[in-house]
């Protein structure tokens, strides 16, 4: 014990020596520039990310952790293109549907190859659309398809039909962010086989994973001769490592320190708007929450202005209803909830309440920014006389609170982009009644307009109706995030910009970016 | 009123190798003597002779493996009860550490007396405390103390006064002033003499100082390597000696006058317990031995007045010899002829013990300051 | 194996303080081990300390959020605030109280459980009692403390447990599995203990005047047992306090807001970059200071109260 205590001082030291190394190798900023140079020589983009997935299937998880791995990898049948509208990229053309809606068929492009060679057909499409629609998979896309999609064949060898129980418009998007993955590599949780720019070539489990330039590829050459990302979990000794040249980007920039590394020379910071949420929900089925009245009282006396300014250093949108600024239905005219908490009408709203509960428990990710949220709503809410507990659980414990309902409030860090793209349609999931992940909320209107939002081919009636569901869910103080953050990460200014406008869909877009010419 | 027969004890130590039979050390070999009330036992013999041993089995603090141990005439089980424990009772070495270093005297007096349920209140247990502790000369000041606090004859005082709580038949004293000085000695000498004389306690005094053996003996016993070589009344024993044994050990008190000074005539040193010499165990060492001592044990027998076990007991015996010897050797004899006719032994008197500081109640000693 | 009385010197009595109560024995005992500027130190870290964890509290809110954002100390804010804004001596004081709870509680509990266990083994040393209670101890002991303790809050969970109208937080939990730590800890040293005392001549003495044996172990035995026991808790409390710390560090420690000197720490670390050096430093300092305190004060009484003969019942 003393053991790991003493390894603990120690490493507060390095920590402190570090800090202090950080302000001297500042001064000589002529210094980081020319190592920065001299490293470039190998062609090699060094990314530092925050955490790093135990499966690396693109195909199991949408979270960026895997996805921004993957990201020069795999390629999809559609992407976005610069206005975030979806356009094919492994398909050859749009796809042709049937008059009923009901049957898809998208035809392959037949120039491309895998990167070991085998050229893409349309068995590795079924293949990937049989792994992720297969419930024992344990592929988190299977939410996406389970219920809509009926069956799905190789018409011939550069041709998919997809047969669909409803219409399901929603489809397109999920085929602008499913990944295409090799037929024989579909299941493997270890190694990726797609036909991007850059190809895995090995990693070291929770530490860095090694791509190189895929010579084969379709599409331009790739810029840089490999990316390596390589894992720092602690937010500090990212930023340290960046600003001592010995990676280009981070990703994940802890929000705390935004403000200081703005400031920084050499780097940027890019912050935008992204389709990060604070994901909040209420269990509607027992007490505290299911009293309306303690949950608009809840919902008013939230301290969202501390959240954006203490927690996300003013760069997050106070938040109304579930869906936020870089998503299809944002509404900014919808002002349900004051920035400021208004404790007098809470306590008003409280007298009313008719439970008797004036505690409840807030159960979030093991995260730091979840828990910065949480420490900050809890004060806020003291205010009222709400003891709040804060539970912190890993992601498995956490998601299995959702799973069987049981919470009081559940609170956590969700970016959907790389599912989603440009909205987040599985946020609203726990409001629809006759989900699994119901939260005990029940509206007929909601469920049909959700039913809208995934039937509908009309992207104007899909954004109308989540426009309509956001502010139900608002007025009702059904799901209420404080804030809407924005996604912020920070380069050298050695290599060129990050789109911003991709950033809108969580895509970091490793592939196109290149070493800036010095000037 | 103590009636000792056939004891023995063997330990078994662990055997050094594996497959090996455990050896046997006979520390204590068919033991029997007797004592009447009143009447004092010494045993006396050099360390590791198996003195405290045969203390031990009496008092029950080990299990004899052989052997039986009767007290007025209630023989007594190896697992004591509390009846058995009360008739016989021990007076252990070091005072230092016969009591708990971190409890009071008055709690280690009053523990006899919770452990039989005698005195029924706090109270009467206090009278009877007190009682107590006046009879060894001790004060009521002394029982708040913890043992640290107070001298080593005080503590003596106080551990035979706890043995004295139960009103014991017989008193077994396991080298009861070896750890004392010289003056402390006298007066617990002299405490021990005053309640044998009121109390008519029987005793069993274990100790390796002859002359406080000599002092205290009716009854002596010799012991060499777990067997009694020796046993008659104090006179016989101290005043002359029979067995080659006893001879020595008399001869190896230390004397005064550098000028009669001699080397005893037995030779070398105690012989192992463990792996004990084949015949009489003494022979290596005997001034006297024989071919026939090398093989066969002798056996306790009666020699005329006394008990010996020694192959020549016929040829040594002589009492006027042994007289002879000892002025020849320049050895002298016992400090005071103290005779069964001593009429101040006999009437249970005070006698007085070659010591300045013999008091009945002495001022606190201060043995380490 | 008559040595017992050489180590204890024997306090000269004055024939004035004659009847001394019991109690005065161990005052003057606990008052003779403060000597020299190693056991000062310790006192006064100690005081420090505990000042800190107690009046430091009074009337500091430590999860009011006082200040727009970070700020560095100040006349308002002694030790500054923290990256929420929140008072950073609000929350040290908070945290040192909790982890003092935390450690106490934990090393009492540990004693109540360790000392009875540890007797009673060795009480029947060499028999078969002792066989399993030793060997229960040395499987708790094959992982590592530390490894051990977070494998059973691992177990136990981190979820509000529920028994009635009772809940049971996180903290009881935390010093429950870190006194299950301490167990064989404590256990060996009160066996240890045992052992020695029981070759004394005052437990035969006892056994031949007809005390029960049980009563001899928990009348007679015990508190001469105990010192030897008492003074390894300041070092265990010391050790808990670490541990405490480090479970916080590791995430599996109290649930946030509640403050400890640990969770502190663990926080500052990535927020030293920011320039904030206050976050780490003073709830640093004032761990080390009372782990520090705890430590002299602990060896002190170590070689002044039980000398040589702590050493040995240690080994």
């Amino acid at each position: 014990m003393a053991q790991l205590s003493r390894r603990r001082f120690l490493g507060l030291s390095v920590l402190a020596a570090a800090a202090g190394g950080t302000l001297l190798s500042a001064c000589s900023s002529e210094d980081v520039a020319s190592r920065v140079a001299s490293r470039h020589k190998d062609g090699i983009l060094q990314v530092g990310v925050a955490s790093a997935p135990s499966n690396i299937n693109p195909l199991d998880s949408g979270s960026e952790v895997t996805r921004w791995i993957s990201e020069p990898v795999v390629e999809s049948l559609y992407t976005y293109d610069d206005s975030l509208a979806s356009v094919p990229l492994l398909a050859d053309g749009e796809p042709e549907l049937s008059k009923d809606k009901l049957t898809w068929t998208i035809r392959l492009r037949q120039d491309i190859t895998w990167q070991n060679g085998d050229p893409l057909t349309a068995d590795d499409v079924v293949a990937t659309l049989a792994h992720v629609t297969d419930l024992s998979a344990g592929s988190e896309w299977v939410t996406y398809f389970i219920g809509y999609v009926q069956k799905f064949h190789a018409v011939d060898e550069h041709t998919v039909a997809i047969v669909t129980t409803k219409p399901y418009g929603l489809m397109r998007s999920h085929l602008t962010n499913l990944p295409i993955v090799h037929k024989d590599y579909v299941a493997s949780k270890n190694q990726i086989m797609g036909t991007g720019p850059y190809k895995l070539d090995s990693f070291v489990p929770g530490q860095s994973f090694v791509t190189s330039r895929y010579d084969g590829y379709h599409g331009d050459k790739p810029a840089f001769n490999g990316i390596t990302f390589t894992v720092f979990q602690d937010g500090s000794t990212r930023e340290i490592s960046l600003k001592q040249g010995k990676i280009d980007l981070i990703t994940s920039v802890p929000y705390r320190d935004l403000n200081a590394m703005k400031n920084e020379s050499g780097l940027t910071v890019q912050v935008s708007e992204s389709p990060l949420d604070i994901l909040t929900y209420v269990l509607m089925t027992r007490e505290p929450f299911n009293d309306d009245n303690f949950r608009r009282a809840v919902a008013v006396s939230m301290d969202r202005a501390g959240v954006v300014e203490k927690v996300f250093g003013g760069e997050a949108t106070t938040g109304q209803g579930p869906i936020g600024p870089a998503e299809l239905g944002w509404d900014p005219s919808l002002q349900e909830f004051p920035a400021t908490p208004d404790y007098e009408l809470a306590k008003s709203l409280l007298a009313k309440a008719s439970t008797t509960r004036r505690d409840f428990v807030m159960t979030i990710g093991a995260n730091q920014t979840s828990k910065d949220v949480a420490q900050v709503l809890a004060a806020g809410w003291s205010q009222i006389g709400l003891k709040v507990t804060i539970e912190q659980l890993a992601g498995g414990p956490w998601s299995n609170k959702w799973l069987g309902r049981d919470y009081d409030m559940l609170m956590n860090m969700f970016q959907s982009g790389f599912t989603s793209g440009p909205a987040n349609y599985m946020t609203l999931a726990p409001a629809d009644s006759t989900n699994v992940l119901s939260c005990g909320y029940h509206n007929e209107e909601v469920n049909k307009l959700i039913a809208v939002v995934w039937q509908t081919f009309d992207d104007a009636e899909r954004e109308d109706a989540l426009k309509k569901v956001n502010r139900i869910l608002a007025e009702d103080a059904v799901i209420f995030p404080p804030a809407y953050p924005r996604l912020a990460l920070a380069r050298r200014n050695e290599i060129t910009p990050v789109d911003e406008q991709m950033l809108r869909v969580s895509r970091i877009e490793f592939q196109n970016l290149k070493f800036a010419t010095s000037g | 009123m103590l009636q000792v027969s056939g004891l023995r004890k063997h330990f078994e130590l662990a055997a050094g190798h594996v497959g090996k039979d455990p050896v046997v050390v006979r520390a204590v070999e068919d033991v029997s003597f007797a004592i009447d009330k009143g009447e004092t036992l010494t045993i006396v013999g050099e360390s590791g002779c198996g003195k405290s041993t045969i203390a031990k089995m009496l008092v029950g603090l080990v299990a004899p493996t052989a052997g039986t141990v009767e007290v007025a005439g209630r023989m007594l089980s190896p697992d004591r009860t509390q009846d058995d424990r009360r008739l016989i009772q021990l007076v252990s070495q070091n005072p230092w550490s016969a009591l708990n270093r971190r409890r009071t005297l008055r709690h280690a007096l009053e523990q006899p007396l919770l452990a039989h349920g005698i005195g029924r209140t706090k109270a009467d247990r206090a009278r009877l405390v007190g009682e107590m502790v006046e009879r060894v000369g001790l004060t009521d000041r002394h029982l708040g103390q913890l043992p640290a606090g107070v001298s080593g004859g005080e503590l003596a005082r106080a551990v035979l006064a706890r043995a004295l709580l139960l009103s014991p038949q017989v008193l077994v004293l396991d080298e009861p002033t070896a750890s004392l000085d010289v003056s402390v000695k006298a007066t617990v000498v002299n405490l021990l003499l005053d309640l044998r004389a009121e109390l008519g306690l029987s005793m069993v005094l274990i100790t390796h100082e002859l002359d406080i053996a000599r002092k205290l003996a009716d009854k002596s016993a010799v012991m060499y390597l777990g067997r009694i070589v020796e046993q008659g009344s104090g006179e016989q024993v101290f005043d002359e000696p029979r067995h080659p044994y006893t001879r020595m050990l008399l001869a190896s008190m230390p004397v005064a006058d550098p000028e009669h000074r001699r080397l005893p005539e037995g030779l070398g040193e105690v012989a192992s317990a463990i792996a004990p010499p084949p015949g009489c165990a003494y022979h290596p060492r005997c001034a006297y031995a024989e071919a026939i001592c090398g093989t066969a044990v002798p056996e306790l027998l009666l020699q005329g007045d006394r008990m010996l076990a020694c192959h020549r007991a016929d040829e040594l015996g002589l009492p006027s010899e042994v007289a002879a010897a000892h002025a020849a050797a320049g050895v002298p004899l016992p400090l005071h002829a103290s005779s069964p006719a001593d009429p101040q032994r006999a009437t249970g008197g005070r006698q007085a013990y070659d010591d300045p500081s013999d008091a009945p109640v002495p001022v606190p000693e201060r043995t380490k300051t | 194996m008559t040595t017992t009385v050489t180590s204890i010197e024997p306090a000269p009595v004055s024939p004035l303080a004659a009847p001394a109560p019991k109690r005065w024995h161990r005052v003057r005992e606990w008052r003779a081990a403060i000597q020299g500027f190693a056991s000062w130190l310790g006192v006064g870290c100690l005081a420090f300390f505990l000042l800190i964890a107690t009046v430091g509290r009074i009337g500091r809110d430590p999860e009011a959020l006082v200040t727009l954002g970070a700020e560095a100390p100040s006349l308002a804010h002694w030790f500054g605030t923290d990256n929420l804004g929140r008072d950073v001596f609000a929350r040290t004081a908070s945290g040192a109280w909790t982890s003092l709870l935390i450690s106490l509680s934990c090393i009492l509990l540990a004693v109540l459980i360790a000392v009875p266990l540890g007797m009673w083994a060795g009480w029947r040393h060499g028999k078969r009692t002792d066989d399993i209670i030793m060997r229960g101890l040395e499987t708790m002991q094959a992982l590592p403390m530390f490894i051990f303790v977070m494998f059973i809050i691992m177990l136990v969970g981190s979820k509000p447990i529920d028994i009635g109208p009772f809940t049971i937080g996180m903290e009881p939990r935390i010093a429950v599995c870190l006194a299950l730590g301490f167990v064989p800890f404590f256990a060996r040293i009160a066996r240890a203990g045992t052992l020695v005392e029981m070759q004394e001549d005052y437990v035969a003495g006892l056994q031949v005047i007809g005390v029960k044996q049980r009563r001899i172990l928990t009348r007679e035995i015990y508190v001469n047992v105990m010192p030897s026991v008492w003074v390894q808790c300041f070092l265990g409390i010391a050790i808990a306090i670490f541990a405490e710390g480090g479970l916080s560090f590791l995430g599996l420690g109290v649930a946030p807001p509640q403050a400890t000197l640990g969770n502190l720490i663990a926080e500052a670390g990535s927020q030293i970059i920011g320039g904030a050096w206050w976050y780490a430093i003073f709830p640093g300092l004032v761990m080390v200071i009372g782990i520090l305190g705890f430590n002299l004060v602990g060896d002190a009484f170590n070689d002044n109260v039980l000398g040589s003969r702590g050493e040995a019942e240690r080994a």
